[in-house]
């Protein structure tokens, strides 16, 4: 026991340090502070089918702390992880605690198609009250991602149970159990089976931003903030976008801000600011009908919705205008970085287009799932097809996207370049250690590829065609350092046909390089 | 990985009963009653278990194998579901192995924390090492280490030649492995209960039960095969949870178990 004992006593004091470095934010008094938990991370990957379960939780988290903390009733809220690392259980508890949340929502996923989508809460452990508090939080979340949801996963999705009980976990949850804060675990299904294999089979989890929203209006939901976000609608007409949403409390006083982009993710601008109760848009202080008059082109507009501490997105159809021709989207977009003083990095950054009149740069530090599924800033716009971002943080992952655009609009943004800039000064960045990789290069479609990991590590490998689209995983897994081979063959249904791909690297997280690679035969 | 997917074959069905009967037989000191032989909708898969537990099992052979852990999984399935008998395992499914190699080694995964290391079992040549614990951590409770039980639960084995895992097994949030045991060099058994996740490839009734489960792996051939019980009826789940809780103090007291 007294070997135990001491290895009890070094983790304490491990999650003790850890704990005092963490930066956990401090609570603003007048917003609800809820600490996301996404499960597993690190050298536990959690459910292992097409997808690691830890990948998905942590998609998801993301996600969901991005639109926690854009909107202000949420503000400081933060999560428990958001990079691929492991956390111990007790840990997990004690930075909520620390951080001053006022809920704890752990993110898992269940591994079957034949499992209900449940949402799990603890009895046992703490008081009455807040194990009320707790099944409060886990029906709203589980209502509210019934509601989201618009894939299979909608079957069986209204479950709600006691973690110990028999049609549930049959056991108590140690981040449950031992937390003081209303807590709710979400295991929605779906990680491993057939249809994972279709929902894995792109880079990106179509159901994030689903799922991501049903936490979010549950949040919502149990912390008695009005959810105007299902009743917010948007329609394309002729010339026009029609706008309707309803007001469930008729009686108050408000001003409703109107934006509109034409990219789910922004900029957003300002289209109209309309009080509450003003006939010409209400005929009984309930429905509002708005029309945007100043639409340009045939294609969708997404539009926002805030009221005081409330937002909701809608989309529109393509209104039935002349169709647009924004330029191509820009192509082989490369970020190189360098660190500056005061833990800040030069990103110069470069990229291919055609027909363009300028460009706009987005800058994310938040991987993409998707288009939406990202908090992308616009930083610059530039006519030339290059720019030096000089305000971007070091040390940690950053993304960066270009979009071009003409006299008619937009173009889909390029494909992603992705980073990180070490911070220490003079150091060589990662994948300056394995410079020779891929060989050999050019390869064999049927063969494999080997690069050199520079430390032990979780290794993300995928390869990508000319226009960015992932055609291959090549593996998703942890390896040791050195030598590594990437049969080509892998994570793929299709023969690879000859020609030029992009192969990238992930180690724990970080961006080893991303390397042309030439298939032959 | 919730094992789900279902291959019918009657041929290694009636190896893997066999195999699974004999372990457990022996594990429990007794042999199945006539009830369970009855039980059992394989009549050839019936006889060659009553033939193996007839005496299949060299003495010999037994003796170099640590079923201790079987035992106390198999008494508490019989004390607290009424007229539990090992016949009444049926075979469920067969499936492949999911060798999930990783580059991870038994200190990265366990460290120096003994209590946690305590519940990891060699095979009888020391070539694999089997973790029926994957989703428990230890923390320290009262002074004492304590189980701390994550939402996923799994087994896994390491490959101690070169110390590195070969097999991860994640069961999910519905199935609890209570302890494994080897019973050959290549060939273990992990029990425990889980929901039922499907019948005949279609969904369980809703609410799905819960019952016994044993799976039989055999990293040769990289085959498990998993075998259901009669459902736990929800009356007697307080005192199947305890009987549960008893079987894990039994495998390791110096752990509170939760």
């Amino acid at each position: 026991m007294s070997g135990v004992s001491r290895s009890l006593r070094a983790s304490a004091l491990a999650a003790a340090l850890a704990l005092a470095h963490a930066a956990v934010p401090a609570a603003p008094a007048s917003a609800h502070v809820v600490c996301v938990d996404p499960g597993h991370g690190g050298a536990d990957p959690g459910a292992v089918g097409i997808c690691e379960e830890e990948s998905i939780n942590l998609g998801v988290s993301n996600y969901l702390l991005y639109l926690l903390q854009h909107d202000a009733s949420f503000e400081g809220s933060f999560a428990t992880r958001t990079t691929d690392i492991s956390v111990a259980l007790s840990q997990r508890v004690a930075l909520a605690t620390a951080g001053g949340a006022e809920a704890f929502v752990s993110l898992h996923h269940n591994s079957g198609v034949t499992i209900r989508t449940f949402v799990m809460y603890d009895t046992t452990g703490q008081q009455a009250s807040r194990w009320t508090r707790s099944r409060a939080l886990a029906t709203a979340s589980a209502e509210r991602l019934c509601v989201e949801f618009s894939t299979p996963h909608a079957l069986d999705c209204d479950g709600v149970c006691v973690d110990q009980a028999p049609q549930c976990s049959g056991s108590t949850l140690y981040v449950l159990r031992e937390n003081p804060l209303p807590s709710a675990l979400g295991e929605p299904c779906g990680v491993g089976a057939a249809e994972a294999a279709r929902l894995c089979s792109t880079s990106v989890y179509p159901d994030y931003m689903e799922e991501a929203r049903g936490y979010y209006q549950g949040l919502r939901e149990f912390f008695g903030l009005t959810a105007i976000g299902t009743s917010f609608q948007a329609a394309g007409g002729p010339g026009a976008d029609t706008l309707r949403w309803t007001e469930s409390d008729p009686e108050r006083w408000v001003t409703y801000a109107i934006e509109r982009s034409d990219a789910c993710w922004g900029p957003w601008q300002p289209i109209a600011s309309i009080v509450s109760h003003d006939d010409r848009y209400t005929p009984d202080d309930m429905h509002y009908t708005y029309i945007d008059g100043t639409v340009s082109y045939a294609r969708p507009y997404w539009y926002r919705l805030s009221v005081t501490d409330e937002r909701a997105t809608a989309v529109t159809t393509p209104a039935a205008l002349p169709p647009a021709t924004p330029p191509p989207a820009p192509q082989a977009l490369v970020a190189e970085g360098a660190p500056l003083a005061g833990g800040r990095a030069s990103v110069s950054l470069e990229w291919a287009a055609q027909q363009a009149a300028g460009f706009h740069v987005y800058r994310s530090l938040y991987e993409s799932m998707s288009d939406c599924g990202a908090a992308f800033d616009r930083i610059a716009t530039t006519s030339a097809t290059a720019f030096t971002d000089t305000t971007a943080p070091s040390g940690i992952p950053l993304f960066y996207r270009v979009r071009a655009y003409n006299a008619t609009g937009g173009s889909e943004v390029s494909p992603e370049a992705a980073l990180v800039v070490d911070s220490r000064t003079g150091a060589p960045e990662p994948h300056e250690s394995a410079a020779s990789w891929p060989w050999p290069n050019p390869a064999s479609r049927v063969g494999a590829v080997h690069v050199t990991l520079p430390h032990n590590g979780h290794v993300r490998a995928s390869l990508h065609d000319v226009a960015g689209r992932r055609v291959a995983l090549l593996l998703d897994a942890r390896r040791l350092a050195g030598d590594l081979e990437l049969p080509l063959d892998s994570g793929t249904e299709a023969r690879l046909s000859r020609g030029v791909y992009f192969i990238q690297v992930l180690l724990d997280g970080r961006p080893l390089g991303t390397r042309r690679l030439v298939l032959l035969q | 990985m919730i094992v789900t997917t279902k291959h019918a074959c009657a041929a290694a069905g009636r190896l893997a009963l066999i195999a699974l009967s004999a372990a457990l037989a022996a594990a429990a000191g007794c042999a199945p009653s006539r009830d369970s032989e009855r039980a059992a909708p394989d009549t050839t898969a019936a006889e060659s278990r009553a033939e193996d537990l007839a005496g299949r099992l060299a003495p010999s052979e037994r003796d170099s194998i640590d079923r201790g852990p079987l035992r106390s999984w198999v008494d508490a399935q019989i004390a607290a579901i009424p007229n539990f008998s090992l016949g009444a395992l049926t075979l469920e499914s067969t499936s492949k192995i999911h060798e999930q190699y990783q580059a991870t080694t038994l200190d990265e995964q366990f460290g120096g924390n003994e209590a946690r290391r305590s519940l990891l079992v060699r095979s009888p040549d020391g070539r694999w090492v089997l973790d029926t614990y994957y989703g428990m951590e230890i923390v320290e409770r009262s002074g004492r280490p304590a189980a701390a039980w994550d939402a996923d639960r799994g087994f896994r084995v390491f490959d101690a030649r070169t110390d590195s895992l070969r097999v991860y097994e994640v069961l999910g949030t519905t199935a609890v492995p209570w302890m494994g045991a080897w019973i050959g060099p290549d060939r273990f058994v992990v029990v425990g209960d889980a929901i039922l996740t499907e019948m005949s490839g279609q969904p369980p009734p809703d609410p799905a039960p819960r019952t016994p489960i044993a799976w039989l792996g055999d990293m040769e051939s990289r085959e498990l095969t998993t075998f259901r019980g009669p459902a736990i009826p929800d009356s007697l789940w307080d005192r199947y949870a305890r009987a549960r809780l008893d079987a894990f103090a039994a495998r390791q007291p110096q752990i509170q178990w939760e």
